[in-house]
Parts: structure tokens; sequence; C-alpha cells
């Protein structure tokens, strides 16, 4: 490759890596804790540990209530069964005639719209992760990040090519920290280049299908596509109702019939988690089972029933799949991780910090490159990018730190977690970003540093002393996700901390002419020798 | 470069799509058996063709090829949709 074209892809690299990098570096770190979802969401919530697992057996009483009082829900009713996540609940989900979708669950007497209810701590974590908390347009601009996280990777590579081999085992620890640095992000993008590119075509797709599939819909099908796609990923063959009246068999038994089909057709195993129905109550309904199963690289396989009689209609499950549906399975097991067990899960967790990181020493890349090395005052887009690095990458660590916080001892004094969570993460980033214009990079990057350090072994520490009898009644059943949270609160609280003491000790110590450096003033000038150390 | 990034993404966007939707169009049997996995690949070949424009010696040449490019890519596709079978 020419040396002008290395050029011209570095300065795409550079542009691509800014723009995407912020939204990346939130969306990899709130990630990483999504792989503990359920775990963050079982120590977020005591109380529903407590609480009655739901059953499925006042559930087809629950059916028969909304599609008397509701028609719309006659066309089509999914249910979740009380399969493995932690709030064990059973709701039914339907669209109303007039298009809103509503739910119920299995204590509610009423319906209420689908849409509007608030997230706990767990959720709040993921919507972080795939819309920044930007309600409606949040996912899209997540899709386009995606697109340009691609062409960053894409040219990232390019670059690093011709030495890829040479500079793949290379660390270099030294006076020239800017190599180091360099060294750094390169390792880590390429050991996790496989990672990323997994994340930048899936995230793509998962942000923008539907967008995707109405163009390719409009311009190359002639308006085939759509129903084509709703072949391609669900196993329920086309179904028409006929009328008339009909008893439905109920989800545990469809379940059951489903299951074994799915070990009849060779799924190693296959625990239902959602179904739906189609005609409910008339004659021709029918149900589709979705189900989880193990030792496959996508976890989702599809039953489809005959409601009535309970014949199986077709089974798109692991071993027995065509292209379409193991294809839209695998984007699902690969972006979620879910194709392994808890050690993957690790791994995946690991992998999504390092990635946080990848992004980080990008910005770092960008300010270490257009540092001014012989004056303390640096120029203006070095300040800012200081500026906007540490408040943003470092503010939203902190502010999803206080956000656990705030789940923990809401309750203390009487607001319910659900309804607090937003606003405290927001505000807890609001006042990290101001804090860093304040107080200037150098200093602020320390600072928010050891308050995310405290407020993070806080949260550990704290929830072991408020509800240490949850933590010892978990740990006698044998059950380790509360204990493992606080651990891991703790460990990144020491992690944030260990950060915080190298960043001060840089700014202390460290070369004075720099953005890093906290003895501005102090310094002018050109001809001190500390400027030929660090 | 601005030229040719424009050129890449407004362009390439286009183009991609043709080349994929092609791609399913020709395929030899059951084409709705194979669109999810070439949907995929959408998002990368955009990816590429924007990464590739930057090898061009000017944002017109830029332009220019990438015309040529999608005009021979939506020929192809509407000669597809004519003698193909289709989903």
């Amino acid at each position: 490759m020419k040396a002008s074209t290395i050029r011209t892809f570095t300065v795409v690299h550079t542009w691509t890596g800014l723009l995407a990098g912020f939204a990346l570096f939130i969306a990899f770190y709130a990630g990483a804790l999504t792989m503990f979802h359920d775990e963050i969401d079982t120590w977020a919530s005591p109380r529903a540990e407590m609480a009655r697992a739901d059953t499925m057996d006042r559930v087809e009483t629950m059916l028969e209530g909304i599609v008397a009082t509701h028609p719309g829900a006659r066309e089509q009713i999914g249910v979740t069964f009380p399969a493995d996540h932690p709030s064990h609940e059973v709701a039914a989900y339907w669209m109303d005639k007039d298009g809103t979708w509503k739910t119920q669950t299995l204590d509610e007497s009423s319906a209420r719209d689908a849409e509007d209810h608030e997230h706990a701590l767990a959720d709040f974590v993921y919507e972080l992760h795939y819309d920044l908390g930007i309600p409606a347009i949040g996912i899209y601009l997540m899709g386009i990040v995606s697109v340009i996280y691609g062409l960053a990777l894409l040219t990232g590579l390019l670059i690093h090519l011709p030495n890829l081999v040479r500079e793949l085992f290379a660390l270099r620890p030294g006076h020239n920290l800017k190599r180091l640095w360099q060294d750094a992000h390169n390792v880590i993008g390429i050991l996790s280049l496989p990672f990323h590119i997994i994340f930048a075509i899936t995230g793509a797709l998962l942000c923008l299908t539907m967008v995707m599939l109405m163009a390719f819909n409009t311009v190359a099908f002639d308006g085939k596509l759509l129903p084509a796609f709703e072949r391609m990923t669900s196993a329920l063959p086309e179904t028409a109702a006929k009328g008339g009246s009909a008893v439905m068999l109920t989800p545990a038994e469809l379940g059951a019939r489903a299951r074994q089909a799915a070990l009849a057709s060779g799924a190693a195993n296959f625990e239902p988690d959602y179904m739906r129905y189609v005609h409910y109550g008339q004659q021709g309904a029918a149900a589709e089972v979705r189900g989880t199963s193990t030792k496959t690289l996508g976890e989702y396989g599809m039953v489809s029933l005959d409601a009535t009689d309970g014949h199986v209609l077709r089974v798109q499950v692991s071993g027995a799949r065509d292209a379409n549906h193991a294809t839209y399975s695998a984007i699902f097991g690969l972006h979620f991780g879910s194709f392994g067990n808890v050690s993957l899960r690790w791994l995946y967790f690991l992998l999504g910090l390092a990635g946080a990181f990848l992004f980080y020493s990008g910005n770092l890349l960008y300010i270490e490159t257009r540092r001014k090395r012989r004056q303390a005052e640096q120029p203006m887009k070095v300040r800012a990018m200081a500026t906007a690095t540490v408040g943003v990458c470092i503010g939203s660590c902190f502010a999803i730190s206080v956000t656990f916080l705030g789940n923990l001892i809401g309750p203390l004094f009487g607001a319910t977690p659900e309804a607090i969570v937003q606003p405290v993460c927001f505000t807890a980033f609001a006042a990290a970003v101001i804090w860093t214009f304040w107080r200037r990079p150098a200093k602020a990057a320390v600072d928010l540093l050891w308050a995310t350090a405290l407020v993070s072994i806080g949260v550990g520490a704290l929830d072991m002393t408020i509800h240490g009898d949850r933590l010892m009644r978990t740990l006698a059943d044998g059950r380790f996700a509360v204990l493992g949270v606080d651990l891991v609160a703790i460990a990144m609280g020491v992690g944030f901390a260990w950060l915080g003491m190298a960043t001060r000790r840089r700014a202390v110590e460290g070369d004075p002419c720099s953005v890093w450096s906290s003895k501005r003033a102090a310094v002018t000038a050109a001809t001190s020798t500390t400027a030929q150390q660090a | 470069m601005l030229a040719k990034t424009f050129a890449g993404i407004l362009l390439g966007l286009p183009l991609a799509l043709a080349l994929i939707a092609v791609a399913i169009w020709i395929w030899p049997g059951s084409s709705e058996s194979v669109t999810l996995p070439f949907l995929i690949a959408f998002f990368p070949t955009w990816t590429a063709i924007m990464g590739a424009t930057y090898m061009f010696r000017s944002g017109a040449r830029a332009w220019a090829w990438l015309a040529v490019a999608n005009l021979a890519a939506f020929g192809a596709l509407f000669l597809a949709k004519h003698t193909m079978p289709g989903l």
C-alpha cells in the first residue's frame, strides 16, 4: 500500500473513531455490565426475590378475560413463560385494534400500555447500551454509530496491516508514552478484532434491520420482502381464522409438546420462554412456542403447533432449521454471547471493557499526537478533546455507579427504584461533565476516578450491610448472583482507584507540557529539563 | 477527501443495496432460502465500498465511477427482476 493511502486511511480512522468513540465507550461499558443483566436484576430488587414465582396455572383465565374485553387480542396474543428470568413474571402482550401494544401480568386485573413502563436498574443499563437513554431516535443513532464503527475498524486494520505481525506482541513501556499507548491500542484492537467485527455487523443489524428491510422491500423486491421476512424468521405457516369457536390448548400443554418436538428434531434441550397464539379461540387457531437450546450458536428456536389439537406444524430449532432461521438466531447469539456458559459471559464482559478502553485510548492518542511539547498551554482542540473524553467517558462510569447506589439507598428514603434510576443517572452524568469543565480535565479525571471508586466500593459494601440477610439466604441456597454483583462492584471500585492514583501521579510528576499536567501555571519554559522526561 | 467520503456514503449505499439484491435474485434455486444470509452482508458491503472509495485519485473520479457502478448494478437488478423467479 502506498504511503499516501495509509495517510488517508489514518485520517479516516481518526475522524470515524472520534465521531463514534464516545457513544461506543458508553455502549461497551454498559454492554459489558449487561452481560450480567439477570444477576443485576436479581441484585437490584431484594423484594422480588421474596415474591412467589408465577406459574402457568392461572394463565388461561387471564387470556380468556383479555380476548373477551380486547377483540384485537384474538388476532395475536403472546405470553411469557416464567422460565429462568429473575422476575418470574407471566405477562401477556397483544396489539389493540387501535394499534397500541398492551400488556397485562397475572397479578394485574386490567391491561396497561406496554410502552410506558419504567425501567428497573438492569433494564436501564441495557437501554443505555443500545440507545444511550435517548428515547425513540437513540436506537437509530446507535445504528449509524455502528456503521461508522465498522469503517473505523476497516481503516484501522488497513493502517496496521503492513506491520501487523511485527507489532502484534509489541508493548513498549519506557520514555515514549505515546508509543506505549499506541502499542496498547493496537494490541487490544488486533487481538479482539473478531469480537469487534461481530459487534459492528450485528450492532448495525439489531438497530437498523427494519430500515434496511424497508429499503430492500421497496427498491428491490416490490413489496414481497416484508411478508417473506415473516416466513424467514418465524415457524408459523400461513393461517386463517375459520370462525366459530374452539377450545385452546393451554400454554403449558403447548410448551410441553413443542419441547417434545424440538428434542425429537435433534435439539440438545428446549426451554420454552415465550409463545403466541393466532386466532385465539377460533377454528384454525395456531400457536408458536419460542424456546432456548444449548450447544448451538443461536439459542432461540421455534415450534409451531395447531392450538386446538396440538399437532406440530413446523419445527425451526437447532439441528433442524433452514439457513434463514439459523442466521437470524446466530445474530442474537453472537451479539448477546448466549451460545456458551458463564465463562463465555465473563469473556464478553472482559472484551467489552477492553473495547471501552480501545475507544478511550484512541482519544488519548489524538491528544498525544497534537500535544505541544514545548509549552504548558495546549491548543484549543487538545483541551476540548481532553475535556470531552474525561467528562463523557469517566463521567458515564461515574454516573452508572451512582445509579447503582441510588437504586440501593433510594428505597430507604421511600423512592421506588424504577422511578429514580434514570434521573439519578442523567443528573450524575451532567454533574460530572460540569465538574470537568470547571476543574479542567487533568484534575477532574483524578476527582472523577476517585469518586467512581468510592461509589463503586460503597455499592458493594452497603449492599452487604443493608441486605446482609438476603446475601446469606442466597448463599445458603447456593445462588451467587448477589455476592457476585457485590464483589464485582468492589473489584471495579479498586480498579478505578488504581486508575485514579496513576492519573494523579501523571498530573503531578509527569511532563508539565501536557493537558494532563496539573502544574499548569508553574511552567513556562520550553527549556525545562522535565520536558525531556516522561 | 470530503468529496470521496460523501461519494462513499451517498452512492455506496444504493450500490451495496443493488449488489446484494442482485445476488439474492440470481441465486440458483430458491432465492428466499438464502435471503437473510445475504442481507447480513449489506452493512459490511457498504462499509467496504466506503473504504475502497478513498483509493480513487480524486473526488470527481470517485463520484463518476460509483455512479457508473450504480447504473450497472441497478441495470442488472432490473434485468434480474424481469427474468428471474424471485422470492
